[in-house]
């Protein structure tokens, strides 16, 4: 699924092997194959490319 | 940009992954502090000299390298089999900062040996080609998209 700003996700422990963490995406780098700036829970900002079912996007309500 | 060499080779193996941006490090040590990490998650890539070319060998941060060992996988007389010299990657990994070649990505083709204890965890964090910049990936998809030998190359007496 395609992600938006705004848009929760999370990332899915058993793909990146470790907590699954939960984050906002801040802003959208590239649609295929998706990357996506993030900002965690914990106040750290990384690049996500979650190919093949390793996050979960949950849409701003 | 030297990262985007990774993440090129990453995208094409289907892998997930996550950049890590991180203040500038030299060292892998230095790199696990800078992102709040244990040492025992981060590993670093080696460039190995041998008589056919190079070969990137992927060991955990605490590492030492055991060319013996790499010698028995390659072939080669201690003379030829050796890690690389720092004048060897500025001249043939351009792409990247020295000392911050990834495991794959570039123009080369390397063979790329991971050491046994890394796949023992089920994500790593290296340096993407940059010395500020790290990438987290599960130790299957770094072995598969690196087509990677998994074998013990490390001295025991960590």
């Amino acid at each position: 699924m395609d992600a938006h700003v705004g848009d929760s996700i999370v990332l899915e422990s058993e793909r990146v092997g470790q907590p699954a963490h939960n984050g906002v995406v801040e802003e959208v780098l590239q649609e295929q194959p998706p990357r996506y700036r993030v900002r965690w829970e914990d106040g750290r900002e990384s690049i996500v490319a979650p190919a093949a079912g390793a996050a979960r996007i949950e849409p701003k309500k | 940009m030297a990262t985007e060499e990774l993440t090129r080779a990453l995208d094409e193996a289907g892998a997930a992954y996550e950049l890590l941006p991180h203040a500038h490090t030299e060292s892998a040590f230095a790199e696990a502090a800078a992102l709040g990490l244990s040492p025992d998650d981060v590993a670093k890539t080696l460039i190995v000299k041998t008589h056919e070319g190079y070969l990137r060998a992927v060991v955990q941060a605490s590492g030492r390298l055991d060319e013996r060992k790499v010698r028995d996988l390659t072939g080669g007389s201690k003379k030829d089999v050796h890690l690389a010299t720092e004048d060897d990657p500025r001249r043939d990994y351009p792409d990247f900062d020295l000392g911050a070649v990834p495991p794959v990505g570039g123009a080369r083709r390397d063979p790329v040996i991971v050491d046994s204890r890394v796949p023992a965890r089920e994500s790593v964090v290296l340096e993407a080609g940059s010395h500020e910049q790290s990438v987290r990936i599960a130790t299957s998809d770094l072995v598969r998209a690196a087509g990677a030998e998994v074998t013990d190359i490390c001295n025991v007496d960590l």
